[in-house]
């Protein structure tokens, strides 16, 4: 058995999902398609429904509504045990009573697969996961968090399912593992070559590791695009604020930016801009606007400043490399430059 | 292919749902055959005389002395028994768990040994230290020659014996609560400026309340229905309902009596499990701190108090295992040294053992009472696994749910009664035993013994399978496995532990099991419980006597091991299959 897919386009798509508990909606008209060897990530805060979602399509979850396709196959009312989709959950659910090795092949041997190749098939993930055969044979309360989580990365793995499906996987971890495993399961995605649907609240590993995310809120899809689509375009207010840092501009800044550019301000939107968008050094570009700035408080971050100002009566944060001359000094004036082109704008949202 | 496939599918879905149908059916009939159509059988009877309301047998009751005194003298005790032993119970505790006092570990062992000394032998011990012919009596007697022999007798020596007969409870959950304290909150109080009785009483009292709450209603329950201590220490004055049940119902003319005096108890015991239950739901409070860390006990810091506790604590220890160590000692003593209660070297013999372990009809009832337990443990624990595991699966169908209800029947009715309906109900040959009677049955007593530990069994697997994580369930599923194979190879591996407890605390609670047995048992095969309540009386000669001290020493090892067993090895097991769940 190949550890690699084979090359059929297979995807994912969902069309109009609803799942109900009793009376309360918890999704409501979810549509997406996801493409073959994808790291399509669902992205939202705690309740969004994302996890609903990702529970239908394992078959945890029956739904009310709409239907669920696996390549090309309607799976919306398959048995979980029939759909052959691998899944690593937030508490990585390994059996406490088996062996790694017996978690790892606990799939294959329900195939009822030969000995020998079980025995094979469960050194070639250990090899790709990076289990020793000395840790295959412990206990795996034996193993330490990260290393649990490997095993049920393998075992997921293991029947060479035409997805996998990942629930938080990381969230049980410290920073620094979680930062690790990232990487590494990037670099298992893209050696199998595996359709990944991945669900976390976390928006910097979603940005990381995806190649297409979708945004839930409240139960529904805000929008859905590359991480560098949902980044800098964010189709939302709450994407907006979900997604990185921004500033709130307030109306008295964004007048004196429209009277000093092209920019047409309306008083009907809010505005918005990343952090990291407006600049302490002018660019020679045209339509550069230059603000004043007072300082009122300093974060050092390390690699880099965090100015708090006020500028023209909003509360902005600068972002200032530590290697740069800038003043540190409290109410002291300063200039900031802003392309009006990164502004981000929204309707005001009645209520 | 997919024809294949499907049609293959469609005969696996026949064959699981006709196991299930068939598993459902066995389960129905035994609960029907064993449990509800005996004792409805028995108390419809009672109540119903010739079609007409048997108000009579109400009257009697109500203007008997004796029934009315019974009624009195279990609310008496279950009140005052609830004083005693929380205060005992909660008191032992805090010592060996709570505060850091010299010799927790042996303090432990005495204050648990009624664990392994269940009614009818640790009865037998009290009596032999402290009845008419005690060791402490006869000694006593010696130095004060005037001495009522007869003291220990009546509402006094009842509650005495109950105090601590009962107290193993707190030893098991109270310590549980204890141990589960954070260090950090009573750190935090001790920070805020709180002084050791302000903490025990301002933050270890309240946080352990739910459990304290559960273990009074649990011991005013076990004081309403007392029977053993009753039986053999209350005397001719101190008599309660389930003894004199016992009473009515081995005679013909007053079963309907024994019935009635049944569901008044049956009553009282739903009442006090449905405030328990709306405890248990009341006090589902979570610690919100982040990271608890252990308990560490806390030392007395007042050395008067220190005193008084550690004085305290040794005086119960020397009256918990007084009765236990008096019982094992003198089981090596000769009858002469047995009759004059003095333990010395010249009276050492292995003859008792020898004689009962020599002889059928002597370590018969012992290897008896042992199979019948052990079957009947094994069947309780099997019984619930199947209708937990249906009702888990079937969470919206109302008929598996209902399921679970009858399990709690002998909780609710004394043991008694369900033996009574036995012999009135199948007293010739019956369509639901396949045509046959329990008349000159031996059969019917692992099935009795497996009924009324049903209660406890269904609790705890119950308890045991929703605290299960059910990602576990999902994981194996996604894998491809049928429920079938989840179960055998997830599930039930996970809950073993669970399980061995289960069949060990059942096996320990029948295995000297005297209600049923006396009224279902054959001449010819008669278990150890009967035996020992037989040999126990005051006018028993000296060699029933030495007979009941040998059968006391093995039953506490025989539920020892099981113990040790369970909680020993048992524990370790847990260990090795915790600490993956989060």
């Amino acid at each position: 058995m190949s550890l690699f897919y084979s090359k059929e386009n297979e995807m994912i798509e969902i069309k109009n999902l609803q799942v109900k508990y009793n009376d309360f909606v918890a999704i409501d008209d979810i549509n997406l398609k996801v493409e073959k060897g994808e790291f399509y990530t669902l992205l939202g805060p705690s309740g969004c429904g994302k996890t609903t979602t990702l529970r239908a399509i394992a078959g945890f979850l029956t739904p009310s509504k709409g239907n669920i396709k696996v390549a090309n196959t309607e799976i919306t009312h398959t048995p979980v045990e029939k759909r052959q989709l691998g899944m690593v959950f937030q508490s990585y659910a390994l059996f406490p009573t088996m062996t790694v090795f017996d978690n790892i092949a606990y799939g294959l041997k329900v195939e009822k697969m030969k000995k020998a190749l079980v025995n094979e098939r469960v050194q070639e993930l250990a090899k790709l996961v990076e289990l020793t055969d000395e840790q295959l044979q412990k206990n795996v309360s034996e193993l330490s968090g990260g290393q649990q989580q490997r095993v049920a990365i393998a075992r997921a793995l293991a029947k060479n399912p035409d997805v996998v499906l990942f629930d938080e996987p990381l969230s049980n971890l410290d920073a620094k593992l979680r930062k690790q495993l990232r990487i590494e399961l990037k670099n298992i995605q893209e050696r199998t070559g595996m359709t990944a649907i991945y669900v976390t609240h976390d928006q910097e590993e979603a940005l990381e590791m995806s190649s297409k995310i979708a945004v839930f809120n409240k139960g529904k899809i805000e929008q859905i695009g590359t991480p560098e689509e949902i980044y800098d375009r964010s189709a939302t207010e709450f994407v907006c604020n979900f997604i990185g840092d921004s500033n709130v501009l307030g109306s008295e800044m964004m007048q004196f930016i429209a009277k000093n550019s092209t920019y047409k301000y309306s008083p009907m939107k809010v505005y918005y801009i990343r952090t990291e968008k407006l600049l302490t050094q002018k660019l020679e570009k045209d339509d550069i606007v230059q603000l004043p700035a007072i300082i009122e408080k300093i974060v050092f971050k390390g690699n880099f400043y965090q100015y708090y100002c006020n500028i023209l009566g909003s509360q902005i944060i600068v972002l200032a490399k530590n290697d740069q001359n800038m003043p540190k000094k409290i109410g002291k004036q300063i200039d900031v430059y802003v392309n009006p082109q990164d502004i981000l704008s929204y309707e005001v949202q009645n209520g | 292919m997919a024809e294949m496939n499907r049609n293959r599918t469609l005969k696996q879905k026949i064959t699981a749902n006709l196991t299930n149908i068939l598993l459902i059916g066995i389960v129905i009939w035994f609960l029907t055959a064993f449990l509800v159509y005996p004792v409805a059988d028995v108390i419809i009877d009672s109540i119903w005389v010739d079609g007409t309301f048997n108000s009579k047998a109400f009257e009697m009751i109500f203007t008997s002395e004796r029934a009315v005194r019974a009624v009195q003298n279990s609310i008496l005790l279950a009140i005052v028994l609830t004083f005693t032993a929380n205060v005992v119970g909660t008191f032992i505790v805090l010592v060996t768990d709570y505060f850091d006092i010299k010799g927790a570990t042996i303090l432990r062992i005495a204050f648990m040994s009624t664990l392994v000394l269940g009614g009818l032998v640790l009865n037998n011990g009290y009596l032999f230290v402290y009845g008419e012919t005690g060791v402490v009596t006869q000694f006593l007697a010696k130095i004060f020659p005037k001495i009522d022999i007869g003291w220990f007798n009546g509402f006094p020596a009842v509650l005495f014996v109950m105090t601590f007969g009962v107290t193993h409870n707190h030893t098991i959950f109270l310590r549980n609560a204890i141990s589960d304290l954070d260090m950090n909150i009573i750190d935090a109080a001790r920070n805020l400026g709180s002084s050791q009785w302000e903490i025990l009483k301002g933050i270890v009292f309240p946080t352990i309340r739910p459990t304290i709450i559960t273990l009074i209603i649990m011991t005013f329950a076990t004081g309403l229905g007392a029977f053993a201590a009753p039986l053999m220490v209350g005397g001719k004055e101190f008599q309660t309902i389930t003894p004199l049940i016992l009473t009515f119902s081995q005679r013909p003319g007053s079963q309907d009596l024994a019935a009635i005096l049944s569901i008044i108890l049956g009553l009282s015991q739903v009442i006090l499990l449905l405030v328990l239950t709306i405890n248990e739901r009341k006090s589902n409070f979570v610690n919100t701190s982040k990271s608890p860390s252990k308990f560490i006990k806390q030392k007395i810091k007042n050395p008067i108090a220190n005193f008084i506790i550690h004085t305290i604590a040794y005086v119960l220890f020397v009256i918990y295992l007084l009765p236990p160590v008096m019982v094992i000692l003198f089981s090596f003593m000769d009858t002469s040294a047995i009759t004059e209660g003095i333990l010395s070297l010249d009276g050492f013999t292995l003859e008792h053992y020898n004689n009962i372990l020599s002889s059928a009809s002597t370590y018969g009832p012992l290897i008896r009472s042992a199979l019948y337990s052990g079957v009947a443990a094994i069947v309780s624990v099997l019984i619930c696994l199947v209708v937990v595991r249906f009702m888990m699966r079937y969470k919206s169908n109302n008929l598996v749910q209902s399921l679970e209800l009858p399990f709690f029947i002998p909780w609710l009715l004394p043991s008694v009664l369900i033996a009574l309906g036995y012999v009135l109900t199948y007293d010739s040959p019956n369509p639901l035993l396949f045509g046959n009677s329990v008349i000159g049955a031996t059969w019917i007593m692992p099935i009795a013994y497996s009924v009324v530990v049903l209660p406890q069994t269904m609790r705890y697997i119950k308890a045991a399978y929703l605290s299960f994580n059910t990602s576990l369930e999902d994981a194996s599923k996604n894998l491809g496995a049928s429920g079938f194979r989840t179960f055998f190879q997830i599930i039930v591996p996970i809950l073993f532990p669970t399980i061995l407890a289960l069949i060990a605390l059942n096996f320990n609670t029948n295995l000297a099991e005297y209600n049923m047995s006396v009224f279902l048992y054959q001449p010819s095969s008669t278990p150890i419980g009967v035996v020992i309540q037989q040999n126990s009386a005051a006018t028993a000669t000296v060699d029933s006597k030495a007979i009941n001290l040998v059968y006391s020493v093995v039953l506490m090892i025989v539920s020892s091991l099981s113990i040790y067993f369970v909680y020993g090895r048992g524990s370790k097991v847990n260990k090795r299959r915790g600490g993956i769940e989060s």
